[in-house]
């Protein structure tokens, strides 16, 4: 008796096995798996959240138009922590585990950590985010639609160059500052004094009395984050800094933290550097609809830009293709992708994978960064 | 004294004053427990992020505000005394430690989900710097008062611990506590005591590093890495080894960088060199007993 119910039970285990994988490719065929590697814990969530935001709210609006050629795209999330570490075991897991053959890849560091990995495997990877030089060179199936951060750095070298002959630096330890740092020292041609610190400071009080003592004509601040641009800021202004202040786009890429300084960074001047203008018709649209759904405001109005327009050029190059589970078609696609009207401006991709957008200066003019005219 | 140096002094003497207040927890719970309670940053976070809630959020003034934080803190602190180290206490050394580090990671995760990664304001209000000693050097009123309260609340440490009755029960428990118990002294009593009056110390130390470097989830990390430092450098366990391997620590971070006798790069490394060479020439600490007496 025991071996018949056994027997019975066996079965019924097996018919049901068989019954699920009948039900899967059915199922698969509708959805389009992407997976996605982004900051969800740690300081870098002020990017990743809202990275994750823009895209959730497009990936919806594509998949409420249709989806791409009747597939409804799923984004599988996983904590990449804006380290290449955690961003590589999240690729392998995303690869080995839910067989994803299309990532976002969020921060510079998750993409030079993850590149090598699906590179091997063919895996394609689009960053709305990463601004690192070096993701140029990251791979064939590596694609990004933010500028590289050595545009930034040239740009504000080349101001620094026509005004300020000796110019102080203060400048986080980390990938992307030091790129713009290192670009912005590379094409001034003034005196430079530059002060380095590491992520984990928070006390610039010295670094501030030792600029202001050695005759500087300008600052300029080169932080990782907003977090750290206010804690300067807010010990500048204790300081009685007195001279222009130039920023890169971790600054000149939120409103919030500038708003909370107007006399001051208005009496000394800021000027920063970024690759859209804070406004415009359909930039304000955008805007307005994550406000509607989050009941908050994107805080890095040129990230919230870049991950609108990369998720739907990867969505047009998708669309394009017969087969999406075949990468080389989708990475030629996307190499095809010419004259894009995106909210950044009129993109096409490169034969590196980059778009063709670079940075450019606006002046905080107590409310807005507005562009500056010379 | 140029002006450049009596700045630096006193950007070293504020640092200093604050790794001191954080110090002097770290040393005491050291001193009555027996071991390095590694979630006391915490406690220096959770004061200011409290602070910030009473003043900023309900609008109370800065006294009051203090005030609350300060009891919430103590609050804290009791009960993480009571929940977690008391059932540990007589355990090996490394069962509260490896505790406090689980304590710690545990707590900046709660300040991430309710107060989230971004930077914190401790106050609208904004402070214009003061310029005293003949003008030579720029000050924040908060600045001001966080080196006279940390000299009062340093001193009035000392002489509570020597002059008053809990004061010197304290040092015996600390001293030694069987012998302590005996003489009918509550090791209880005395651990609820220190975690009240350390936690008390951070949670001030917090407010004001709050007022120095706005809020952010792990400011009190950073502060205590220096703490722990300080610490070290003065003698595990020895009051005034902590208030001066603070302001050493503090002057020296000031001095070396401001000077530009080191790269500014290196700055955060200063604590662990001075850390790393008293060791190597004076590993009892500052205000430590010699090993070779301790061993007669």
């Amino acid at each position: 008796m025991k071996k018949i119910l056994l027997g019975l039970g066996l079965s019924l285990f097996l018919f049901g096995c068989e019954s699920a994988t009948q039900n899967t490719p059915s199922s698969e065929e509708e959805v389009l798996r992407i997976g996605a590697v982004n900051p969800l814990t740690g300081e870098a969530t002020a990017y990743g959240d809202q990275t994750m935001n823009i895209t959730n709210m497009v990936v919806e609006e594509i998949n409420n138009t249709g989806g791409i050629n009747g597939k409804k795209i799923e984004i599988i999330w996983e904590d990449g922590k804006c380290t290449g570490k955690d961003g590589s075991l999240a690729a392998q897991k995303l690869i080995n585990v839910d067989k994803v053959n299309i990532m976002l890849v969020s921060c510079s560091m998750e993409v030079l950590g993850v590149a090598p990995i699906t590179e091997n495997r063919e895996v394609l990877v689009f960053s709305t985010l990463a601004t690192n030089p070096s993701i140029r060179d990251a791979g064939d199936f590596v694609f990004r639609s933010t500028p590289s951060d050595s545009s930034q750095g040239q740009v504000l070298a080349e101001y620094a160059d026509a005004h300020f002959p000796k110019i102080g630096i203060i400048s986080e330890q980390t990938d992307y500052a030091i790129g713009v740092t290192d670009t912005f020292v590379k094409h001034f041609n003034g005196e430079v004094l530059r002060e380095d610190f590491l992520s984990s400071e928070s006390d610039f009080k010295t670094r501030i009395t030792k600029l202001k003592n050695s005759g500087v004509d300008a600052l300029f601040l080169s932080p990782q984050t907003p977090t750290k641009f206010e804690i300067l800021i807010k010990q500048l202004q204790e300081q009685n800094w007195d001279k222009p202040i130039l920023v890169n786009d971790a600054g000149a890429g939120d409103l919030t933290v500038v708003r909370k300084y107007p006399e001051f960074l208005t009496n000394v001047e800021l000027v920063g550097a970024n690759f859209i203008a804070p406004s415009g018709p359909e930039l304000d649209a955008l805007l307005e609809k994550y406000q509607t759904k989050y009941g908050t405001d994107p805080r890095y109005i040129s990230y919230a830009a870049s991950t609108a327009d990369g998720i739907h050029m990867l969505a047009q190059a998708l669309e394009t293709v017969d087969d999406v589970s075949d990468t080389h078609k989708i990475r030629d696609a996307l190499y095809n992708i010419k004259d894009f009207h995106g909210l950044l401006g009129i993109l096409s991709i490169d034969d590196h994978g980059e778009v063709n957008i670079t940075h450019s200066l606006f002046r905080f003019d107590g409310e807005n960064f507005v562009p500056l005219e010379e | 004294m140029s002006e450049l140096v009596a700045q630096l002094i006193w950007n070293g003497l504020v640092t200093g004053a604050l790794i001191a207040l954080v110090a002097l927890g770290l040393t005491l719970i050291y001193g009555v427990a027996g071991f390095i309670q590694f979630a006391h940053g915490e406690m220096v976070a959770l004061g200011a992020y409290a602070f910030m809630i009473f003043h900023k959020l309900l609008h109370w003034e800065i006294l009051p505000a203090a005030l609350a934080a300060v009891t919430v803190g103590v609050v804290v602190g009791l009960i993480i005394e009571k929940l977690f180290f008391r059932p540990v206490r007589e355990h090996d050394p490394m069962i509260p430690l490896v505790l406090s580090i689980g304590l710690s990671i545990g707590l900046q995760a709660l300040i991430l989900i309710f107060f989230g990664p971004n930077i914190l304001t401790i106050s609208d209000r904004s402070f214009h710097s003061l310029s005293i000693f003949g003008k030579k050097i720029l000050a924040t009123p908060s600045q001001i008062w966080a080196i006279f309260l940390s000299f009062v609340l340093m001193g009035g440490l000392i002489l509570f611990l020597k002059k008053t009755k809990i004061g010197k029960y304290l040092r015996a428990v600390a001293s030694n506590r069987s012998v302590a118990e005996v003489f009918g002294m509550s090791t209880d009593h005395a651990m609820q005591w220190i975690f009240g009056i350390g936690v008390g110390l951070a949670v001030i130390a917090g407010i004001f590093l709050g007022f120095e470097q706005n809020l952010e989830p792990l400011m009190g990390v950073h502060m205590s890495v220096k703490a722990f430092s300080a610490v070290v450098l003065g003698a595990v366990g020895s009051v005034r080894g902590a208030i001066l391997g603070a302001f050493l620590i503090g002057l020296a971070e000031s001095l070396l960088v401001g000077l530009s006798i080191i790269p500014s790069g290196f700055s955060a490394a200063i604590p662990f060199v001075i850390l790393i060479g008293m060791l190597l020439v004076r590993p009892e600490g500052l205000f430590g007993r010699r090993f070779e007496n301790l061993r007669r």
